[in-house]
């Protein structure tokens, strides 16, 4: 699978984060797991929040996963999902919400589409950047969802979009 | 599905055959040829153990058994299974085990029940068969039972002959009405008298006919976990329960007994027990 390669400016993302396993509780493709839960509590969260409820119309969505030594080791991750928000306004944000910065200036972009959603699209992700001109540029990457991405129950009619941070490996 | 269990079971295989070294959950993906975020929803689904904590309990228990078998001193076992110093095995050892580690060898062990061994192709593949229910937590009322005990042989080849023949000298020595429901109970798990014992009977109201040789057992009320299985996967369902099920969703066993129990239903080629293992 042939990525498109873009050019960023940082991303500033406001959201939830949960660190471990994702999966310690249940790991069906349901919305139970630990990251399914995470959606439903900053979903929860900004419904009601007085100020910032107007994220929770967003079109576009982020699901971050953030590599650490421990995440090798362990198996433990950190889970951020969020939206993004401009950055004047992060000084106004309550103490329940996190801010992310993605400083990458390139990212890799697969598209991935029906039952590939649900497949080891990370093992593609490894595969390209192991045999590409590029090097991975942050530890870490992202799923972007937006109007394509219908829902996990109409997972064959969705379409996600997932970036990882390069840089060409003479840099 | 048959086809990602034998995935999974290739990640169980290289995590056996490197216990005492520091493996890192990356590693065991890699050998499964999966991504590691993949692999770690692959292995929840089909092991129901996450890879870090089915890696940390086979190999505590492989230190328990190493414990017991031989005098090597405690830090050489923990620094053998790839525990960076004693204070963090013990530690670990404890809240696998509720026992610390010299406890362990003073006390002569934990029963074998409450061992993790390493999971077999049969036991993923009965975990993840299509008429798997997992466990519920249920209330039970008191039940007084009538029935014979003995004392079970060391040797667990034995056992199952001696319970065939226990179960065989109660129904001699009693009449039960039709479809009645047998109860089999086993003691001694934590071996606090080293000898496990095991009674079968049944409900004592229900009897038809009685006989001098029988004696009285109390199951107490309290919280017990209930697991309904074929009679051919009971020792599997054991296993799950113990060190995977209750082990998972938190709960404490009060290590004293379990009890499995069937109608009784000579026409039938294989009968459907139920487990019941008391919780705290």
């Amino acid at each position: 699978m042939k990525p498109k390669i873009i050019e960023s400016k940082p991303i500033t993302l406001v959201g939830m984060s949960f660190y471990g396993d994702p999966f310690d509780t249940h790991a069906g493709w349901d919305e139970d797991n630990q990251i399914g839960l995470l959606w439903k509590r900053l979903f929860s969260f900004l419904k009601k929040d007085t100020v910032f409820s107007f994220l929770a119309q967003s079109r576009a969505w982020y699901e971050v996963h953030i590599h650490s030594e421990e995440t090798q080791a362990k198996g433990l991750f950190e889970v951020f999902v969020g939206v993004e928000i401009e950055r004047a306004r992060v000084t106004e944000l309550p103490a329940h919400l996190l801010v992310k910065n993605l400083s990458a200036e390139q990212y890799a972009i697969f598209t991935f589409e029906g039952e590939e959603i649900s497949s080891d699209w990370e093992k593609i992700l490894e595969t390209w950047i192991n045999e590409s001109d590029y090097q991975s540029a942050g530890s870490y990457n992202f799923q972007y969802y937006d109007e394509r991405f219908k829902g996990l129950d109409r997972i064959s009619e969705s379409v996600l979009d997932v970036y990882i941070p390069i840089k060409k490996k003479s840099d | 599905m048959v086809d990602q269990v034998k995935v999974i079971f290739k990640a169980i295989e290289f995590i056996e055959s490197h216990l005492k070294e520091d493996i890192t959950v990356a590693q065991i993906a890699d050998a499964a040829g999966y991504s590691l975020f993949h692999f770690m929803r692959k292995f929840n689904q089909i092991v129901h153990h996450t890879p870090y904590d089915y890696l940390m309990r086979r190999r505590l228990t492989e230190a328990a058994k190493a414990l017991i078998q031989n005098e090597q001193r405690i830090i050489d076992i923990a620094l053998d299974f790839a525990f960076n110093d004693q204070e963090t095995f013990s530690r670990v050892f404890r809240k696998m085990f509720q026992i610390t580690p010299s406890q362990c060898r003073k006390e002569n062990g934990i029963s074998f029940q409450f061992l993790l061994q390493a999971k077999t192709l049969d036991e993923l593949k009965f975990i993840n068969s299509d008429h798997f229910s997992i466990p519920l937590v249920i209330e039970v009322e008191e039940l007084t039972l009538t029935g014979l005990m003995i004392a079970l042989d060391k040797n667990e080849q034995k056992v199952a002959t001696q319970k065939k023949q226990v179960l065989s000298d109660f129904l001699s020595a009693c009449s039960l009405p039709k479809l009645a429901t047998l109860y089999e109970i086993e003691y001694g798990l934590n071996h606090q008298f080293g000898k496990r014992y095991s009674f079968v009977g049944a409900e004592k109201e229900k009897l038809i006919r009685s006989s001098a040789l029988l004696v009285d057992q109390t199951i107490n009320k309290g919280r017990f976990v209930k697991m309904e299985v074929l009679e051919s996967e009971m020792s599997l369902a054991l296993a799950y329960i113990h060190t995977t099920w209750i082990p998972r969703v938190g709960l404490v066993e009060n290590k004293e007994m379990f009890v499995c129990g069937w109608r009784y239903d000579a026409t039938l080629k294989e009968r459907t027990i139920f487990i019941l293992i008391p919780v705290k």
